[in-house]
């Protein structure tokens, strides 16, 4: 067990966007967060990367509780997140993208970073050298020093989670990361992120539309509608699940 | 046309090259900036100035070098080295505020060129420096002027005296006021402050009423000066008012409208009370060039800084030698200027009178000549 | 990968090496109305690419040169007076004891310069940067003129607007332009690092920077601290070389024209910044031209004064019509050499 919500509950003011959901997920494991638009799947997001706060539950990594720390200090405790629309840098190089996941294990200062001590070029060269091996492994290393946004839809989906991945995650957590991708380019995907999985000791836990998908990836799913789980375990069960069904109104006929 | 123009050309190069030499004057203004205005109006002295006199005795050409400092110091520090390194100009006329001609005389001093400040007024500007000048009188004088016409004259014995602490002429003024006037027996009440900017004053008028003074003193610029005037009528304030020259202009008393009848200022010149007869000659210039014979007092300073650089440099058998120009300036007696008679001393201080104005009736009126 | 930081650092070292060539030669051979230029060019460089570094690489728009600059600029002047100085000079108030007190050398007026105004940054940053959202421009103009406010209000400090004159002049091309290249190497290796990457990553996209670890709050009062402190080292640099100074110096109108320099350099770019400085301050003057009679062969224009502000204006407004990034946008003079990476 990895990571196990307890009772978590978000109210935005008078709207509750999650109500009492509680689920674990285990290590190594690939988990869904599926549901219909609104059902408070990237809110769940958004509470275990500490960019919101539970308004009541516990959150918990590793057995450290999650609640009330700030963001950046989440990412440094193993959680790594890509968002739906692909948030790269976009004034910046491939490889700076990736760099900046790497940047709060390297060690300098501000002090030496003007001054150029000698600390400044070990750790700069150490860091360029695990991004290149993490770029090499997407297969875009040649890319490196393009503008970010210079590359295909497809490739720039892997620079943001070679660069989730260059913060040495525990946890993966992918935002819709087959959006607006054809069939092709899913399936590649989805095998990236088993290979991942295994090359990089993930846990991922991500939130999808797409049921194919989810299919071919999840080991487990949770099923959320209006902030209540409706649903939990193997993605194969829950198309047959009635409420499931009922939630998103025969959706599943199209897949 | 060719021809003629190649003709015109080396005719027009012979003549340059001829013995007289060219003298350059530089000249640093305000000419762009906020304050344009003054500048403008002062420059447009030294220009007319040149155009009477634009030579020498000994038929060298003075040749004006206007540079724009646009009212910053920084530029007013590159003009000054510009001109200098680069004009080579013998003396240098302006600036206009006393924080920029202290910029000017801070450059030009290490120089020894001499500078002559047309309406810079700040008694320090002069102190510790050999090549300073102005024609304009200085605050000390101009508080003076106040205090003794105000306790002699009007018999007026305790003031009240509003400073803008934002504004260097406000702060020399008021100091030099305070002096001279305690100095001839008077009681200053109370200073109160008010910043440049500000535009109610409700609080200060209510002050002054309750403290009761013969008079109240503004060494002000009009914007201010105009503003508290009308606020004090509305309050039913009306104590005898009196500012210095920074309300010397039409616009004070257009924003003053009713509330300024009766108010008093100095100045250093009137064009109605023509002093000299350089005064009259320049008036009836300056009426041909503009049509107006309403001369401002900058104008007429502006205009004095060149007839006295010139007069000096007449009394140097080598008018570029900016050391023995300065000296002369120094030592020239019974100078008549265009804004009056103006002797000049060793520190560069000119002595010279300062009028009295009161409006009456919506005009600035001629009251009284103050000689020192 | 090891033979390219030499080249690299080659290159650089030439660099470095031709402009304290340049400053020697100026120094000695050019008249001091170029000279004065130049030093002109050189405080403003160190203050263009400072303001660059939280406006232009940090994204975040800040208008605090003024303050900082004013900051800086009178510690500097009160140390470098002496007593006898201020006594003299101090005309609507008496100084403060401990204000004659106040003295030092050179390279410590300068540093605490620096210092000071960073520090006053630090307590800036924590209202302003732990709130998301944009108060910093409206914070720092408010700074600026309280700064300017303060000085005129307190006599005993700071002679209020009489100013501060007789400042010993320091300044010489050594010193601006020395700073100025230490300001920018220093500057250009931040930006070179993680932090200048954080920095960006910030501008472009706070929210992802976040999730990546970056601690933004940090990150932002590093940039903006540092900003600072060149500012006053700036400041004080400008006392030491106009050695007059007055509250009237440091108005929103010197923030502008800043803000002008890095617009036109281009936002983000350090060597854009430098291109700036030097096209505005010295462009400024090359146009004096403008204002006087021009012969034009068959007629001459009479003295317009002010028609060199009126066409800088419109190279101004034609640059950010057509090339809206500054001249050189985001890049740095580097990149241009990069060979055709597309």
């Amino acid at each position: 067990m990895i990571l196990e919500l307890k009772g978590v509950t978000k109210k935005f003011g008078g709207v509750t966007a999650i109500n009492n959901t509680t689920f674990t997920v285990n290590s190594k494991e690939i988990y869904g967060l599926i549901g219909p638009n609104g059902a408070g799947k990237t809110t769940m997001f958004n509470i275990i990367t500490g960019n919101y706060q539970a308004t009541d539950g516990e959150v918990v990594f590793r057995s450290e509780k999650l609640n009330g720390l700030k963001p950046h200090t989440i990412v440094r405790k193993g959680i790594a997140r890509t968002f739906q629309n692909i948030r790269l840098f976009k004034t910046m190089s491939v490889m700076d993208n990736v760099l900046i996941g790497f940047d709060f294990q390297a060690n300098y200062t501000y002090f030496e970073s003007i001054f150029r001590f000698p600390r400044f070029f070990g750790e700069e060269k150490r860091i360029r050298k695990r991004a290149i091996e993490i770029l090499d492994y997407f297969g875009i290393a040649e890319f490196a020093e393009h503008k970010a946004t210079d590359l295909s839809y497809g490739q720039q989906r892997k620079v943001e989670i070679a660069r989730a991945l260059a913060t040495n995650p525990a946890m993966l957590l992918l935002d819709e990361p087959a959006a607006g991708m054809n069939p092709a380019e899913t399936k590649e995907l989805a095998h990236l992120i088993r290979t991942a999985r295994e090359d990089f000791d993930l846990t991922v836990l991500l939130i999808e539309h797409d049921m194919k998908f989810v299919n071919q990836l999840c080991d487990k799913v949770l099923v959320l509608d209006y902030g209540k789980t409706i649903f939990e375990g193997k993605p194969s069960d829950a198309i047959k699940d009635k409420e499931v069904v009922a939630a998103y109104l025969g959706d599943f006929a199209h897949d | 046309m060719r021809k003629l123009s190649i003709l015109a050309t080396s005719v027009a190069l012979l003549v340059s090259v001829s013995v007289a030499k060219e003298i350059k004057v530089g000249a640093v203004m305000p000419m762009s900036g906020p304050l344009a205005a003054y500048g403008q109006t002062t420059y447009d002295g030294i220009v007319l100035a040149q155009k009477l006199q634009p030579t020498l005795k000994n038929g060298d050409t003075v040749k004006l070098v206007l540079v724009d400092n646009k009212g910053d110091k920084v530029e007013t520090a590159t003009s000054t080295t510009r001109l200098i390194s680069s004009d080579k100009v013998t003396a240098i006329l302006g600036a206009l505020t006393s924080t920029n001609t202290a910029q000017v005389i801070a450059i030009a001093d290490k120089k020894q060129i001499p500078v002559i400040a047309p309406a810079a007024t700040n008694d320090k500007l002069t102190m510790r420096r050999s090549f300073a000048n102005r024609v304009c009188f200085a605050d000390s004088f101009q508080g003076k002027v106040v205090a003794n016409y105000a306790l002699k004259d009007l018999g007026l014995k305790t003031a009240v005296v509003i400073v803008d602490q934002a504004q260097v002429y406000s702060l020399g003024l008021s100091k030099a006021f305070k002096k001279a006037f305690e100095k001839g027996g008077g009681k200053v009440i109370k200073k109160l402050k008010i910043t440049s900017g500000d535009k109610d004053f409700k609080a200060i008028v209510s002050q002054i009423k309750t403290m009761n003074p013969d008079f109240i003193f503004l060494p002000l610029y009009h914007p201010e000066a105009s503003m508290i005037a009308r606020q004090s009528k509305q309050i039913g304030l009306n104590k005898p008012m009196f500012s210095g020259d920074g309300v010397a202009n039409q616009t004070f008393i257009d924003l003053g409208g009713k509330a300024v009848e009766g108010y008093m200022f100095t100045d250093f010149f009137d064009y109605s009370a023509p002093p000299t007869q350089k005064s009259k000659d320049f008036i009836a210039a300056y009426s041909k060039e503009t049509g107006k014979n309403e001369l401002n007092s900058f104008t007429a300073l502006g205009a004095d800084t060149y007839f006295l650089l010139v007069d000096a440099m007449n009394r140097c058998s080598d008018p570029s030698d900016s050391i023995c120009v300065n000296k002369e300036i120094k030592a020239s007696k019974g100078f008549e200027g265009v804004s009056g008679i103006i002797n000049m001393d060793k520190t560069g201080n000119a002595t010279r009178s300062a009028v009295i104005k009161v409006i009456t009736n919506g005009k600035a009126i001629y009251k009284t000549t103050v000689n020192p | 990968m090891n033979i390219v930081i030499r080249k690299d650092q080659w290159i650089n070292l030439a660099i470095i090496a031709s402009a304290l060539w340049f400053i020697w030669f100026a120094s000695t051979h050019f008249d001091e109305y170029t000279v004065r230029i130049l030093n002109n060019i050189a405080i403003f460089t160190i203050l263009a690419v400072s303001y660059n570094l939280i406006n232009g690489v940090t994204g975040q728009f800040s208008l605090e040169p003024n303050g900082f600059v004013a900051i800086g600029a009178y510690v500097t002047a009160l140390l470098l007076l002496d007593a006898d100085a201020k006594d003299y000079q101090f005309d609507i108030e008496s100084p403060y004891p401990w204000v004659l007190g106040l003295q030092a050398n050179f390279v410590w007026a300068l540093f605490f310069a620096g210092t000071f105004s960073s520090l006053l940054a630090l307590t800036l940053s924590f209202p302003v940067f732990r709130v998301r959202g944009d108060y910093l421009a409206i914070v720092t103009l408010g700074f600026g003129f309280i700064i300017r406010i303060l000085a005129i209000n307190n006599p005993e400090i700071t002679n209020g607007s009489l100013g501060l004159n007789d400042i010993p002049e320091f300044s010489n091309l050594y010193w601006t332009g020395g700073i100025a290249i230490l300001a920018v190497w220093g500057i250009l290796n931040i930006v070179n690092s993680k932090y200048g990457r954080a920095m960006k990553a910030v501008r472009d996209d706070e929210d992802a920077a976040i999730a990546m670890g970056v601690n933004t709050f940090k990150i932002k009062t590093f940039a903006f601290c540092t900003s600072a402190f060149l500012e006053g080292v700036g400041g004080g640099l400008l006392a030491a070389l106009l050695t007059s100074i007055s509250p009237d110096l440091f108005t929103f109108f010197f923030t502008f024209q800043l803000l002008i320099i890095i617009v036109l350099g281009g936002l983000g770019s350090t060597t854009g910044a430098v291109i700036g400085t030097v096209l505005v301050i010295g462009g400024a003057e090359w146009m004096r031209f403008l204002d006087e009679p021009m012969n034009f062969g068959l007629f001459v224009t009479p003295a317009m004064p002010g028609m060199r502000m009126v066409v800088f204006s419109l190279i101004l407004i034609f640059v950010m019509l057509f090339a809206r990034e500054g001249i050189m946008g985001k890049r740095e003079l580097k990149d241009l050499f990069k060979k055709g990476k597309k």
